[in-house]
């Protein structure tokens, strides 16, 4: 049992909930780093523990969806759609960065967790965030202007709403 | 072969090697090797491999042909791995040559034999 607290941030907390309750192993992840510190078994990760990260990553998806809406309304000024596709690729790279503290794309979908829920959550995540890049990218030169949210997106979401 | 090798937290074993024949030749064509990996949990060992991937596992033959390769888990719970590769016709004197992720020692020799 390897209990990093030097990374987590919550030593003391965790010092002392530990000296009550034995089998504590983890502790909360920071409220800026929702995915941080996620305390992998062999079955994954609990759904408890993985909520506030889900939907942490959902809200990111919602972010990105409305960011491309943006990039690809021809209603708004050239400046206007330059700064959506700018805002849609930050807020990409943000749900990149929540992902890889999650653990990182092969952890969430290289292997089938054994809530079978939540590995169906991490594949729509990274399928509709796929989708949304490239978009986002070439979606001009494809000529493939998205004028519906990805499937995935709405399912994950589902998914994430369910979660507690 | 068959020695485990200590890395970190993580013991790996060469257990199997197959070699695939080139039948009209009788001479190998594909050899794979099979790993037995203890330690971790399956997501920790899937991390492993991946480390051992990025690190360099090379298969050798006596002739001085040398090839990396990916360590794969070929089961759910990445307990087993292979490193497949295919050297040249008519090779013998097959080694693996694993760069260990963790340093110390700095890698390990596995002689398959002829």
């Amino acid at each position: 049992m390897v209990v990093n607290l030097r990374t987590s941030g919550c030593a003391p907390a965790a010092l002392a909930i530990a000296a009550l309750m034995p089998s504590v192993t983890g502790c909360p992840a920071p409220a800026d780093q929702p995915c941080a510190g996620l305390d992998y078994t062999d079955a994954g990760v609990t759904r408890e523990q993985y909520a506030p990260c889900a939907k942490a990553m959902i809200r990111k998806l919602d972010e990105i969806w409305r960011d491309t809406q943006a990039a690809f309304n021809y209603n708004l000024s050239d400046s206007e759609r330059a700064r959506g596709r700018q805002a849609c690729l930050k807020a990409s790279s943000e749900l990149a960065r929540l992902i890889s503290q999650a653990g990182g794309t092969d952890r969430l979908t290289r292997l089938e967790w054994a809530d079978a829920e939540l590995s169906e959550f991490n594949r729509d995540i990274e399928h509709a965030r796929n989708q949304y890049i490239v978009a986002c990218l070439y979606g001009d030169a494809l000529g493939t202007t998205p004028s519906q949210i990805d499937g995935s997106h709405l399912e994950a979401r589902h998914i994430a709403d369910s979660l507690p | 072969m068959g020695e485990p090798m200590r890395m970190g937290p993580f013991l790996l074993r060469a257990a199997t090697v197959e070699v695939m024949i080139d039948q009209p030749y009788n001479r190998p064509d594909e050899i794979r090797v099979g790993f037995v990996l203890a330690g971790g949990n399956r997501f920790e060992r899937m991390d492993f491999a991946d480390s051992v991937t990025e690190r360099g596992i090379f298969v050798r033959t006596a002739a001085g042909w040398r090839e990396q390769r990916r360590l794969e888990g070929t089961s759910e719970d990445q307990q087993t791995l292979a490193v497949v590769a295919h050297p040249p016709r008519g090779s013998s004197g097959f080694k693996v040559e694993i760069v260990n992720p963790y340093g110390e020692p700095a890698r390990f020799m596995v002689d398959l034999g002829q």
